[in-house]
């Protein structure tokens, strides 16, 4: 090995006296190896450059003759290298052009920030530290201090996570979720604003004013904010809050007349395909008048988008289903629980979503015209409360 | 005289317990199967080709050494390393103690 660093050279030698050769070598020490008989008068034999020039000292003495067959080594290497300058200088070019590119930071990748702003502001405090596209990943802080000036400038961090994927810096936030602040309010009164009677309460703050089965009309206080002694002087003002149930009344009228139209499909359709490119509409598919005197139609559009980015050539299929009128009558008892289902059903998307019907009653039905015309009477639970500001006097 | 002095060295080598290849000047040869041997304290290289190798020692002995695509892996002073496939190993003349 250290001879190859040194440079070797492979040589014939001939001559008749080649042992008496080999002998003299042994005594001058020349660092010869490989010593190979080819034939009777040739042999083969590796020898250093440096021992190759004290070698024809003694071929003179053996009358033997020498002649170089292979040059082998780093500095034989180094000549031919030279010689072929350019694919060297090119290679060793690439090499470093790749090792530069390796070692730059191409991308960085920022995850778990929620809002925007907030991954902008990481995103400079990164760039601050010599994170960013363009710089050179030994330029850059080290992970850890990376990791704790990102957790400094962010209080509300938990965890901050940062590695190198290649040549894509990578942080990963863990944002801390703070409990959301009970809201403030000022002294206030529950009152009612139905007329209503009081079903059940539950009082959390304030002095509760009814009781159930009371009867309250709008305005009437059912939760005081004035706490304490009738004495004025340690009278306390608080904020009331809770949560009164009352028993309200409606009635509705309605009419539900006996015969209806329906549609139905009957199973035809016909198939439109179009092309929008930006505001243009293009057909491609399904010319000609549509065959059908009531139809609906179905739309479903595909478009092609890589994350936000909306390719603007978009397609669209449309089916065009035939229906036809069909008339149906109902009997009377009929009309009646479809009645009742969309009255029930209409009064409850005028409640609150946690209102519920307790107890409903059908006042009056009458028959006429050939509609059925009805009266109902609901019972409903729901809240009444609505909070009412005590203004104070003098202050 | 000369055969007094020899006996003595033997003497002396097997009493003192002392390497006889150095006492006696003989040659010290090392072989690992038939594939290498290491020839140490020889007195120069007669004949060497593919097939054989002829080495001097002293006292005019001779060690022949025959086998196949033989090669000297390193010249050093005194001592041959050959390689190859050794078949034999011969000494010609008896070395007379």
């Amino acid at each position: 090995m250290i001879h190859w660093w040194q440079g070797y050279v492979v040589v014939q030698i001939r001559g008749e006296r080649l042992e008496r050769l080999i002998n003299r070598m042994m005594n001058k020490r020349l660092s010869a190896w490989n010593l190979r008989r080819i034939s009777v008068e040739k042999a083969r034999v590796s020898i250093t450059v440096r021992d190759f020039f004290k070698l024809r000292t003694l071929l003179k003495e053996t009358g033997c003759r020498v002649h170089i067959e292979d040059k082998k080594g780093l500095p034989f290497l180094f000549k031919r290298i030279k010689r072929r300058k350019g694919f060297y200088f090119g290679a060793a070019g690439f090499l470093a052009v790749l090792y530069i590119c390796s070692s730059l930071i191409w991308s960085v990748e920022i995850d778990g920030v929620r809002l925007p702003e907030d991954e902008a502001k990481v995103r400079d405090t990164l760039a601050k530290l010599g994170v960013e596209p363009w710089s050179f990943k030994f330029r850059a802080e080290d992970p850890e201090t990376i990791k704790r000036e990102v957790a400094e400038a962010f209080p509300h961090v938990t965890w901050v996570g940062f590695e190198y994927k290649g040549t894509k810096a990578r942080l990963k936030v863990v944002e801390k979720t703070l409990p959301e602040l009970p809201e403030q309010t000022g002294p206030r009164h529950l009152v009612a604003k139905k007329k209503a009677i009081i079903y059940d309460l539950f009082v959390e703050q304030g002095r509760p004013m009814v009781k159930p089965n009371e009867y309250v009309k709008p305005g009437d206080v059912l939760v005081s904010g004035i706490i304490g002694a009738e004495d004025e002087e340690r009278q306390e003002l608080v904020s009331a809050k809770g949560k009164v149930l009352g028993e309200v009344w409606y009635e509705t009228e309605f009419s539900v007349p006996l015969t209806r139209q329906q549609s139905v499909l009957t199973g035809e359709e016909k198939k439109e395909y179009y092309v929008h490119l930006g505001p243009f509409d293009l057909q491609v598919w399904g010319f000609g008048q549509v065959p059908f005197d009531h139809y609906i139609v179905r739309e479903k559009e595909y478009t092609f988008s890589v994350k936000n980015w909306t390719f603007p050539v978009s397609w669209q299929s449309k089916r065009l289903e035939e229906t036809r009128q069909e008339k149906r009558s109902l009997t009377a008892e009929e009309a009646t629980r479809l009645g009742t289902e969309l009255s029930r059903r209409r009064l409850l998307r005028h409640l609150d979503r946690d209102a519920e019907i307790k107890d409903e009653k059908i006042l009056k039905k009458k028959e006429e015209n050939g509609k059925v015309y009805m009266k109902m009477h609901y019972t409903v639970i729901e809240e009444i409360a609505s909070e009412q500001f005590i203004f104070q006097q003098g202050d | 005289m000369k055969k007094l002095h020899q006996r003595l060295k033997r003497w002396a080598a097997g009493v003192l317990d002392l390497p006889k290849d150095v006492v006696l000047d003989m040659p010290r040869i090392t072989m690992i199967g038939p594939l290498q041997m290491y020839v140490e304290n020889h007195r120069g290289v007669l004949v060497f080709d593919r097939n054989e190798l002829r080495l001097l020692l002293s006292n005019k002995g001779q060690l022949l050494v025959r086998g196949e695509n033989l090669v000297i892996r390193q010249i050093l002073p005194e001592e041959v390393l050959l390689e190859g496939f050794i078949r034999d190993v011969h000494y010609l003349e008896q070395i007379k103690p």
